[in-house]
């Protein structure tokens, strides 16, 4: 496994993480609002940078690597659109009478976002990895 | 390019320089191991850089190392 899918992974576990500490918050507190700290949890991607510590002579990431970042940039980029029209969308057909979207519908929109990206972009980065760039 | 097949002969040659290890030969052309690898698989095209690289380690010309025949199309 290179130092691109180690990052990747440890990415996606953080997502996983955050994921699932939004669950156990919503469960305990019942509180949609107090459930949104768990994705606090997307602060720890930042420990990511230390895959890049230089060990030995190979180079941490070369050109396939690279290629591979633009690609799975690329997916999440075309996925988070997608969500964020749809999410709009929605929104817009589910309140058009009323003209006011509740701030519990508006408020998770960025950190959904945020893990959207981040784990999308990780598998993303896996899958290209494993069928070959 | 549609309708061609992409090939290297890597595998042979490495055997050839006296078994020269994948990791070796990614030393050498500054990339990583995992490329090498799916290098020799088929499974990833290099760019020119890289090419002419690993022609250079093996002291031939690009033709020699990559292959590029009619065959099933190139999906890539």
């Amino acid at each position: 496994m290179t130092r691109f899918q180690k990052y990747a992974v440890f990415h996606l576990s953080v997502t996983f993480a955050a994921a699932f500490a939004v669950g156990v918050l919503f469960l305990a507190t019942g509180n949609v609002e107090a459930a949104l700290g768990g994705f606090s949890l997307l602060a720890l991607v930042g420990f990511g940078e230390f895959y890049w510590r230089r060990v030995g002579r190979l180079p941490l990431e070369d050109e396939r690597d690279e290629q591979i970042a633009r690609q799975a940039g690329t997916v999440a980029y075309v996925v988070f659109w997608v969500c964020f029209v749809l999410w709009g969308t929605g929104l817009t057909l589910s309140f058009a009478e009323s003209g006011e979207v509740p701030i519990v519908y508006v408020a998770p929109a960025v950190w959904v976002a945020a893990w959207l990206v981040i784990a999308v972009r990780s598998v993303a980065i896996l899958t290209i990895n494993a069928r070959g760039a | 390019m549609s309708g061609t097949t992409f090939t290297n002969h890597i595998r042979r040659l490495r055997f050839d320089q006296g078994e020269m290890t994948q990791i070796e030969l990614a030393e050498r052309v500054g990339v990583t191991r995992q490329t090498i690898i799916t290098l020799e698989a088929n499974r990833y095209v290099p760019s020119l850089k890289l090419a002419m690289g690993v022609a250079h380690v093996f002291g031939v010309t690009v033709e020699e190392v990559f292959e590029l025949s009619p065959g099933k199309p190139d999906s890539r």
